[in-house]
């Protein structure tokens, strides 16, 4: 296509004179957007009809109460009488203030709902933060859970293996006249010698006080250690040989030789 | 009838101000088509055209200076206008004076629309030549 007959082809004029066909309006209009010397052409010839427009001198005077009138029209009040001669100007300025003033209060309106917005934003982000640290809590709380029975599985897995060995023997101590209640089972490893206690049904030693085991090795009662504070299986010191076994309470850290008195449970092993 | 015209532009822009786009053309220009379309809506509506009939010559015209009979002759580019060849000005009179579309004019003078349109914009042409500044 050529540009410069397109341009001087009078299109341009019809378009800003506002009597061109749809088709060709639309045809400029996209010609315009490609062709920067066609835009240019637009401009000036939209400057040629505002500098034609004011060169008829003159301008035709209107009457007397136009001005009123199209303020009326408006809906508004026509400003002081002072200011009629600049009439074009202040015509501007009104509209100006008065779309000034629909900006300032839909400026207004935006903010107060950005506002309700963030509040409401802000309150879903607190119940969500402290939702998230509420669920870690628990998270750890189920985690630390977790780690006690798989201690206590584990434990417990040693423990049916350690009983569970032929070479273990099982003495049922029963408590002394007087201490039927109180209740201990003992495993002993015939061929490792170690001892193992179970006091399920041992009262707690009181402050100062520890349960010390002992083995009747021909008649004579024999260490096997103090009861320490354990899980379930306590381990014990390992005992050669023993015809019985008995608990006593004595004073922290054990004592060389039994309080008769305070024997609570007393086993034989089965010969 | 001039002045409700005049008040009507001044309505129209104020209130389409915002649908303005200043990309699209000056502002001038913008006025200046709402301006030329509410003219040729009021000429051509009912209501002027009953007007002159009846030769109203009342309370809207009394406000107006007495020139008013000779303004089509003496402003614009009606002046101009009438330099132009008969079938260039015949063009120009029914699309700028009277709001006629093209395609409508070809029917009218039963031409095809592309000389109307040949035709229309040689007629500018010469009346942008016309108006040299």
């Amino acid at each position: 296509m050529n540009i410069q007959a397109y341009i001087k082809s009078g299109v341009i004029e019809s378009y800003v004179l506002g009597i061109a066909d749809p088709a060709d309006v639309a045809e400029l209009q996209r010609l315009s957007l490609l062709h920067p010397e066609i835009a240019e052409a637009i401009r000036e010839c939209e400057l040629w009809l505002e500098a034609a427009f004011r060169a008829e001198g003159e301008a035709i005077p209107v009457s007397g109460d136009a001005r009123q009138r199209i303020l009326a029209a408006l809906g508004s009040k026509p400003p002081s009488t002072e200011r009629l001669a600049g009439n074009v100007p202040a015509a501007g300025k009104l509209r100006y203030s008065s779309i000034s003033r629909y900006l300032a209060a839909a400026s207004l309106l935006l903010l107060m709902i950005s506002l309700g917005v963030n509040l409401h934003l802000y309150n879903k982000y607190k119940k969500a933060a402290s939702d998230y640290s509420s669920l870690l809590g628990e998270r750890s709380l189920m985690l630390a859970e977790n780690k006690v029975y798989k201690a206590k599985l584990i434990s417990l897995d040693s423990s049916i293996q350690l009983m569970s060995d032929p070479a273990v023997v099982k003495i049922a101590m029963s408590g002394v006249p007087g201490r039927e209640i109180n209740k201990a089972t003992l495993f002993w490893n015939t061929s490792s010698k170690n001892v193992y206690l179970v006091t399920s049904n041992l009262p707690p030693a009181p402050a100062g006080k520890q349960y010390q085991l002992w083995a009747l090795v021909d008649g004579k009662p024999v260490d096997a250690g103090v009861l320490q504070d354990c899980d379930g299986l306590c381990q014990l010191k390992p005992v050669e040989k023993a015809q019985a076994f008995a608990i006593t309470l004595e004073r922290a850290g054990g004592s060389p030789a039994p309080t008769l008195e305070q024997m609570y449970v007393i086993g034989n092993v089965a010969s | 009838m001039v002045s409700d015209v005049l008040q009507e532009v001044f309505v129209k822009i104020f209130r389409q101000i915002e649908n303005y786009d200043q990309s699209k053309g000056r502002l001038f220009t913008w006025m200046y088509q709402i301006a030329r379309s509410t003219a040729i809506d009021t000429i051509r509506s009912a209501d002027w055209q009953n007007s002159r009939r009846n030769n109203s010559l009342l309370e809207n015209y009394t406000s107006l200076p007495d020139k008013t009979q000779h303004l089509s002759e003496q402003y614009g580019l009606r002046k101009i206008v009438q330099m132009l060849k008969e079938e260039h000005k015949v063009l120009v009179d029914l699309t700028y004076f009277q709001g006629y579309k093209q395609d409508e004019i070809a029917k009218m003078l039963n031409i095809p629309l592309s000389t109307v349109k040949t035709r229309l914009r040689a007629a500018l042409v010469q009346l942008r030549k016309q108006v040299k500044l």
